[in-house]
């Protein structure tokens, strides 16, 4: 759980009242590439994932004081971006692909490509399981939230969060097994 | 990483590994930054507009209202001009008119005792206007 993170995004959106530019700056600095990922998992593109990531920042700086009074600013966040993602998927529905740029690995170029190609096959079946399930899962594993923050995120009580990751988890379980060394 | 509902720290297994290894690295677009950042700035100063117009609404509002109602109150209760005096009609009942000493009224009484006095005076009004004040308006 990285609570340094979720402890700097609460600094900064203490700052907004203060110095709003300044903090919405830092703010983007922080989390603009965590949430484009995580819109990224909703829209399946990155164009898309990053206007919805404009459309959240826009929203919170017409209405900082929400951020600010928000108990969980990071889930606040996460899903100011997922409402623009929806919103955005609602208005447009964009058959983009997912194109993901990895980053360079400090490894040979045999691991490098062996990486990139599990990684891809995970993703791949990430995607395979219903939309509910791989948003949990997604939220879990990349974003590193608990029950509570994800179903405040998500909208939903926490033992329906606590199923949905059961149930994907029994099946990733199953499709990743002959990926697991 | 807290797991479940009850905090116990989750046990970590390889495939939970796979899934945090396979987190894309996003490299955002050219541009992004100032572009959402100047539009963050537009809407903070839009927003900041609408919510010191809101308040100002709102605060000149009440001004009015709290105003008007003192005023109100400090009115005296100004006399009624004789003017918005309107008339009112009340009829009144009729009284029966005594005709002449009935000569064909069939008398039961052998004398003429009960022949009623011929009116004297003038006859009365068979109805009256009287001026009634209005109610003061509130």
């Amino acid at each position: 759980m990285d609570g340094d993170f979720q402890l700097q995004v609460r600094h900064c959106a203490q700052r907004l009242s203060q110095s709003p530019e300044a903090a919405l700056a830092e703010l983007f600095d922080l989390t603009a590439e965590r949430l484009v990922r995580y819109a990224m998992s909703v829209t399946s593109s990155q164009a898309d994932a990053e206007d919805a990531l404009q459309g959240a920042f826009s929203r919170i700086a017409r209405r900082p004081q929400l951020l600010v009074a928000a108990k969980l600013p990071w889930s606040y966040m996460l899903r100011a971006v997922r409402n623009e993602a929806l919103r955005l998927l609602q208005r447009s529905s964009s058959q983009k692909r997912l194109q993901v740029p990895t980053s360079a690995v400090q490894s040979t170029p045999e691991q490098q490509v062996l990486q990139q190609e599990v990684s891809e096959s995970v993703r791949r079946i990430l995607k395979s399981l219903p939309a509910e399930q791989s948003e949990v899962v997604t939220l879990k594993h990349w974003e590193d939230l608990t029950f509570a923050e994800i179903a405040e995120v998500l909208g939903i009580s926490q033992n329906t969060v606590a199923s949905r990751y059961r149930y994907a988890m029994e099946k990733l379980q199953r499709a990743l097994e002959g990926l697991v060394r | 990483m807290s797991g479940g509902l009850s905090g116990i720290p989750e046990p970590v297994t390889p495939e939970h590994d796979l899934l945090r290894g396979a987190a894309p690295r996003v490299r955002l677009s050219a541009g992004l930054r100032q572009q959402v950042l100047a539009t963050a700035a537009v809407q903070y100063q839009l927003g900041r507009r609408q919510r010191l117009l809101t308040r100002a609404g709102v605060i000149a509002t009440v001004v009015l209202c709290v105003a008007g109602a003192i005023w109100r109150l400090s009115q005296p209760a100004a006399p009624v001009p004789a003017a918005a005096k309107t008339p009112v009609v009340i009829p009144v009942v009729p009284r029966p008119v005594p005709s002449t000493p009935s000569a064909t009224l069939p008398s039961t009484s052998s004398g003429g005792s009960d022949i009623m006095p011929a009116p004297q005076g003038k006859m009365p009004a068979v109805e009256s206007i009287q001026t009634v004040p209005l109610l003061r308006p509130l």
